[in-house]
């Protein structure tokens, strides 16, 4: 059972007083977090992987730590490779595989940017990609996408869940689906790895991108995993400081491991940070951690019920969900609900198309987007309470 | 009024239509919500919807406002529109 005053009290921003509906976007960060990232500046600083100095070993060692806690949290058999968010992370990926001309992506309409034009982009270098559609409910239709794979299809890239239904997305279905068919499968895991139990070696994909930020990490934040099997089948995006273990004018002897996506003097207090994060999220529990969030969406939407013109958006079923409530009132344009909202209650949610521009305009036929509440672990139902008398005065006045 | 100083940002542009988002630089204590013979459509003791033959505009009393709706490129509109609404209020 979660003690929620303890949790409270571990983030200082909440001191503040406003309700914050906005860790979709962002997460707040733990008094643990924000202590390893000062003891890194106070006692640690130094650069990783290249002094003899003292500390130097102690900064390596604790930067090292903080990528195995990330790799043993998430059961990950392979490389983790820390990056400044979920898009480099995918990025990484766009970069890093030899394309051919002819060669075909699989993705879907349920997909943020970051999963989306990184792909679209690669059209210019004669990949085809293949865009699914989705239900409004965000559901994906197996069959549809098993036909969408063929023998051109080198990677399928999909969501865990999206940001802006909260729909969990079958991911374990859908790797086994293109494993069988012989193509890559990217998971986009920034909306799921802060609020699921995420086992790695349970979906089996080659590749896993997240946030770090929006799991109670540092800004700056984020991971890749690669699974084994396929590091040797990428490219580095970048090189430089600790991309290679020998150099001659005609010959490159290049890091063998993961490091090499991690080229440069990395985020180091942001990696020891979300070390911390990771630890905190252990000490709670993944089961908890969702099962509190569903408990809080299942009371929004029962309230969200009662008000006259809105629509909720997103799965009927609650165990299809994360903490994520997209919902549209009748003539009220979302980013006029969002800023009613912040002006009069202190609340901060996020409004408009959460970098979902195809899914909110072409699957929703929501041209503004939507107004969206997304939950975490400090988020309480007396919030709710306040955060519904706030939008019924809103729609009773508006 | 004429000293309003705001920050203008534009929030979104979508289908030929963009948004902007007015920030006064310094919080107001109370911006009138008595717009004189504006438009004014809905009224609120905290804030007020006023129409615009090409766009609405939510007033907050500590002078924020949203600007919906406006034409692409619309940024001198954007500041024409505050000018207005900052005159009037003080009718």
């Amino acid at each position: 059972m979660m003690n929620q005053d303890e949790i409270r009290n571990d983030f200082p921003q909440l001191k503040q007083g406003f309700i914050y509906f906005d860790s979709g976007s962002t997460s707040l960060k733990p008094i643990p977090v924000l202590n390893a990232i000062n003891n890194y500046y106070e006692t640690l600083s130094a650069s990783v992987g290249r002094g003899l100095h003292y500390p130097s070993y102690l900064a390596t060692k604790s930067y090292d730590e903080a990528h195995e806690k990330v790799r043993k949290f998430f059961n990950g058999k392979g490389e983790i490779i820390f990056t400044k968010n979920c898009t480099e992370a995918i990025n990484i990926i766009a970069h890093g595989i030899e394309w051919k001309a002819g060669d075909k992506i699989v993705t879907t309409y349920l997909e943020h940017n970051s999963n989306l034009l990184p792909w679209l982009n690669l059209r210019l270098q004669g990949i085809e990609v293949e865009v699914l559609k989705c239900e409004t409910d965000g559901t994906i239709c197996l069959k549809e996408l098993s036909k969408s794979i063929d023998n051109r299809t080198k990677l399928v890239a999909v969501t865990h869940a999206s940001n802006v239904l909260g729909t969990i997305v079958p991911v374990e279905d859908i790797t086994e689906i293109a494993k069988k068919k012989g193509a890559m499968v990217l998971i986009d895991g920034a909306q799921a790895a802060p609020h699921l139990k995420v086992d790695l070696d349970t979906i089996g994909c080659d590749f896993y991108a997240a946030s770090g930020h929006k799991m109670l990490g540092p800004s700056g934040t984020g991971f890749l995993f690669i699974n084994t099997q396929v590091l040797n089948r990428l490219k580095p995006m970048m090189l430089g400081g600790g991309s290679a273990t020998d150099v001659e004018l005609d010959k490159i002897t290049f890091t063998k491991s993961g490091k090499i996506f991690e080229a440069g003097t990395p985020n180091i207090a942001g990696g020891i940070g979300l070390g911390a994060a990771v630890d905190y999220l252990s000490k709670i529990g993944m089961e908890q951690i969702k099962e509190h969030e569903l408990e809080l969406v299942e009371y929004l939407m029962d309230q969200l019920k009662k008000i006259d013109g809105i629509t909720i958006h997103g799965p009927r079923e609650l165990k299809k969900r994360t903490g994520v409530v997209s919902f549209s009132i009748k003539d009220i344009p979302a980013h006029r609900i969002a800023i009613l909202l912040d002006e009069i209650g202190g609340i901060a949610i996020r409004s408009g198309n959460h970098c979902a521009f195809l899914l909110c305009r072409d699957i929703l036929k929501e041209e503004c987007g939507t107004a969206r509440v997304s939950f975490y672990i400090y988020n309480t139902q007396e919030e709710i309470d306040k955060f519904i008398d706030v939008l019924e005065e809103i729609v009773k006045n508006v | 009024m004429s000293d309003f100083q705001y920050e203008l940002i534009k929030i979104c542009s979508r289908s030929g239509k963009e948004y902007y988002h007015v920030y006064p630089q310094e919080p107001m204590a109370f911006l009138s919500q008595d717009f004189g013979n504006m438009n004014v459509i809905n009224s609120h003791a905290k804030f007020s919807v006023i129409s615009f033959p090409d766009c609405h505009v939510t007033v907050f009393a500590s002078g924020r406002m949203l600007i919906e709706n406006l034409p692409q490129n619309a940024e001198k509109r954007a500041r024409e529109i505050i000018k207005e609404i900052i005159s009037h209020s003080h009718q």
